[in-house]
């Protein structure tokens, strides 16, 4: 079984990785830090809308009662 | 009428749920999907089709009791089944991918070495680890997810998810030939 100590070290030890694609903004100090950029962020979000959009039309043409 | 405008107003507060939650989750479920596939395009695909999948069941009013473990569990079997799926995945690829150093972790501060060995190795053994134990260990020391959150994402009882944590920590210790001891001195 791990100590506290031991796990605590462990644990910093994953939070300093990077990455894994090295596509990452410069500046990711760590794993926690990996993020999706602003831009794929909203690319995603209005690509999900444009699907919802879409589903919301098909709904539509479907009679609800 | 007014049954149509509850259903308008249903709708509009579900988006408005979806909105909220995509901003707090998104970046965690990615890292979880990149993680897993060491492709951030693959990364950004599963993402999508996560919340997706999550909009499809807010929509049909499913009972959804935390809606981050619901997430991480759709990214999960959605991953689980493009391995499934990818039987033939092109030994070229991996290697046009590794010649690009699209694979294998780095870090940011190039002057600490050591630790940049150390932290690329780590990631290396997480992968290397039995699965029970690989998603655990993540989910645990990095997501920071509660072994009872774990035990939902994975369909596993909070117990047997602490075993695995300690047990792959354990494992990835043996791994790494760490002496703790020194180090934490």
């Amino acid at each position: 079984m791990l100590k506290q100590k031991q796990f605590k070290l462990v644990k910093e030890q994953i939070r300093i990785i990077k990455c894994p694609d090295g596509l990452c903004p410069a500046g990711i100090d760590t794993l926690k830090e990996v993020t999706l950029t602003p831009e794929e962020k909203r690319s995603i979000y209005f690509r999900l809308k444009d699907q919802i959009f879409r589903q919301k039309l098909l709904l539509r043409k479907v009679p609800l009662f | 009428m007014v049954n149509t405008n509850t259903k308008l107003s249903a709708v509009q507060g579900v988006e408005k749920l979806f909105g909220e939650i995509y901003s707090r989750e998104s970046d965690a479920i990615f890292r979880f999907c990149l993680l897993r596939t060491s492709d951030r395009e693959m990364a950004l695909d599963f993402t999508q089709d996560t919340f997706m999948r999550f909009w499809n069941s807010l929509m049909l009013e499913k009972d959804i009791k935390n809606h981050r473990t619901f997430l991480f569990t759709i990214a999960r079997n959605l991953i689980i089944d493009w391995y499934r799926k990818k039987k033939a995945f092109s030994l070229e690829t991996m290697m046009e991918n590794a010649a690009e150093g699209r694979s294998g972790f780095q870090l940011v501060a190039p002057e600490n070495v050591e630790t940049e060995v150390e932290a690329g190795m780590l990631i290396d053994k997480i992968r290397e680890l039995p699965e029970p134990y690989s998603n655990a260990v993540y989910l645990r020391c990095v997501e920071e997810l509660k072994p009872r959150e774990i035990s939902k994402i994975l369909g596993e009882s909070a117990n047997v998810i602490s075993v695995r944590i300690s047990r792959g920590l354990e494992q990835l210790r043996q791994l790494l030939h760490v002496n703790v001891k020194t180090k934490t001195v």
